[in-house]
């Protein structure tokens, strides 16, 4: 175990790496090259295509290719800036999405067969408005079935490795986003998180993810079979290898469409703080419903070491006064409830009768997402108010403390496993635990709609990433991302993963 | 609009004596109504502005109005009505604005709400007899 307060090797390592390959530079750094034509779209879309066919064998992760269309409007945006046409904040950025989103042209299925030829006729909210912004979208990343795991492994793409250690997980629901941004294959990611989707990968893999506040991005054309509705909790984000790319891409998706845009134009505050030094964090390392592994802990605690040695105010343990365990089951009976409009007749009516007898009272957390499939609206009713009182607890904490650092999960990245996740066990510390009972983690902040960008911060001894998750107040999401920036500023960027890093000829 | 026209002209054909009344009461003679009548006609907007013109105190105003609500008690509009707290909150809001502090847009405007929003001053029964001494 290292103990180092400060893992300050990282620093000089990540620059001068991330420099040495195109593929591993921030999309902000890309968009400028792009910009300045120091580099081409079709040079810069070729060197990621070439990069794909070299690496994407081991990793699977980009499991839908549009690359003859990708190539055809990469060379219309070079004709364009050829012009001195203004082709948008993207300038050009080949990028990719999770298979979530609908595409035009391409199969929208969520990993589950029976979707396999639907094929979206129309783009998601957030894939119009990033190829307006100017990006190249050439391909979809994997997903497991209904994005409902913690890996992304399915009948119809097959399983995603971890660039890290290919036996291992890059996560999911989001794992093939993190996955081909760790291995150099694309230049941003978006993806969508309802318990960690977005955080657990980018933590395994070692990049920056972030999960927006509740309803300021349009989740229109995140779904399988057109739906008007949102649903609760749920969100879509950035995953990049830099903390500003989050900002870059948030600043394209956030925001109302229709009606709602001219009445309410989103205007999120600025970052409360802009030095390390002025930041009030509360570091929260282990809990007792939620054990956390060791060497997740001990990148925590070192990370603390940094920040009070920057001047930050750092309180360890401090928390919201809310009991872990009856948080977890609100939020397993939320997201269930949440869920349950997409299940099929057959899978609502497995769930029936498997809540049956359940109450209110005596749901537990193995039942708890059963029960809130198929709970009464008045039973949800009265479980939203109880999340409302809890939130109060939050925003009087956001008064106290700019920001709340916790684990994304449980462990660093798990080897791949054919249980289901439900009855997955987890080796944490040395013993088995369930699974699932990390995704407390996740809907900690997430159940009350509340940001939280993960970055990474360091590796375990046996040298897999390590990220925090940094949760913020309702509607702070910039203070997030900036502490997200000062983080990889001032203690650690992105490091690409061996094996990764040669250069690819053209 | 109608209504008020057809009361004018009742008026002007019936009151000879008008013309030798002053200039303030023949013009509440020629809409119907009596100076404090004519308060509790005023729209919001307007209420607020003369307050704000120093045209009409707060005072006044509730004065006028309170009148008014004692008048028509017969409508039974009001479930809780306390005509000192009223007029103490009218004189303070004269003061304040007197003392050259910038108030809210409905400075001094006395109004009702319903029963059924919570107030901490007040009962909130939302007409109901279970919360007949609700007090939030």
């Amino acid at each position: 175990m290292r103990d180092t307060p400060v893992e300050r090797s990282a620093k000089p390592m990540t620059a001068a790496s991330a420099q040495a390959d195109l593929a591993f530079r921030s999309a902000e750094e890309l968009v400028r090259m792009l910009r300045s034509r120091e580099i081409g779209c079709l040079e810069l879309l070729e060197h990621y295509l070439a990069r794909i066919e070299r690496y994407d064998p081991a990793i699977n992760a980009i499991v839908v290719r549009e690359f003859p269309q990708a190539r055809e409007r990469a060379a219309s945006l070079d004709g364009a800036l050829a012009h001195g046409e203004n082709i948008g904040s993207l300038c050009g950025l080949p990028m990719t999405i999770k298979e979530s989103f609908n595409l035009r042209g391409t199969p929208t299925t969520w990993g589950l067969p029976q979707f396999r030829n639907n094929v979206a006729t129309t783009n998601a909210a957030a894939v119009e408005r990033l190829v307006a912004a100017g990006a190249i979208i050439f391909g979809k990343t994997n997903v497991p079935p209904a994005l409902r795991d913690g890996q992304s492994s399915n009948e119809i793409y097959g399983r995603t490795n971890n660039p890290w250690d290919l036996g291992r997980s890059p996560g999911g629901s989001s794992g093939g986003s993190a996955a081909a941004l760790a291995a150099g294959l694309t230049g941003l990611e978006l993806g969508s998180d309802i318990g960690s989707s977005i955080r657990n990968p980018a933590h395994y893999c070692g990049v920056f993810g972030h999960k927006p506040t509740y309803g300021i991005c349009p989740q229109r054309g995140h779904t399988l079979v057109e739906t008007l509705q949102s649903v609760d909790i749920a969100v879509i984000g950035p995953l990049g290898r830099s903390a500003t790319d989050l900002e870059l891409a948030l600043s394209i998706i956030a925001g109302a469409e229709g009606p709602e845009a001219d009445a309410r134009p989103l205007s999120l505050p600025q970052a409360r703080r802009t030095e390390l030094k002025n930041f009030r964090v509360a570091l929260v390392v282990d809990d007792p419903f939620a054990e956390v592994d060791q060497a997740v802990q001990e990148r925590l605690h070192a990370l603390g070491e940094f920040l009070r040695h920057e001047g930050a105010e750092v309180a360890l343990g401090a928390r919201p006064n809310l009991d872990s365990e009856q948080l977890y089951i609100l939020y397993m009976t939320l997201i269930g409830a949440a869920a349950s409009a997409r299940l099929s007749d057959e899978q609502f009516a497995q769930l029936r009768e498997r809540a049956r007898g359940v109450t209110l009272a005596t749901r537990e957390t193995a039942i708890a997402e059963a029960f809130g499939a198929t709970l009464t609206h008045r039973d949800w009713l009265g479980l939203d108010e109880e999340r409302r009182r809890h939130g109060r607890e939050w925003r009087a904490f956001f008064e106290r403390f700019d920001l709340l650092l916790c684990p994304p999960l449980s462990t660093a990245a798990f080897p791949h496993s054919t249980v289901p996740p439900q009855q997955r066990k987890l080796l944490v510390n040395g013993h088995e635990v369930d699974f699932e009972n990390q995704l407390f983690w996740a809907g900690f902040g997430g159940m009350f709609y509340l940001p939280a960008s993960v970055a990474p911060i360091g590796f375990t001894p046996d040298g897999l990433p390590v990220g925090v998750q940094i949760i913020g107040p309702q509607f702070g999401d910039l203070t997030c991302l900036r502490f997200a920036r000062l983080l990889e500023e001032n203690y650690q960027a992105f490091v690409p993963p061996p094996g990764f890093a040669r250069r690819t000829k053209p | 609009m109608k209504a008020s026209r057809r009361r004018v002209l009742r008026f002007s054909a019936g009151v000879l004596a008008a013309p030798l009344l002053p200039a303030s009461a023949r013009a509440a003679i020629r809409l119907g109504r009596s100076p404090a009548d004519e308060l509790c006609a005023l729209s919001t907007t307007k209420a607020v502005q003369r307050m704000r013109s120093g045209q009409l105190s707060a005072e006044d105003y509730a004065a006028a109005l309170l009148q008014r609500a004692e008048e028509r008690e017969t409508l039974n509009a009001f479930l809780t009505l306390d005509r000192d707290q009223v007029l103490e909150a009218a004189r303070n809001a004269d003061k304040l604005r007197a003392s050259g502090r910038s108030p809210g847009a409905l400075h001094g405007l006395p109004m009702p709400v319903k029963d059924s929003v919570l107030t901490a001053e007040y009962l909130t029964t939302a007409g109901t007899k279970g919360f007949a001494a609700h007090a939030p």
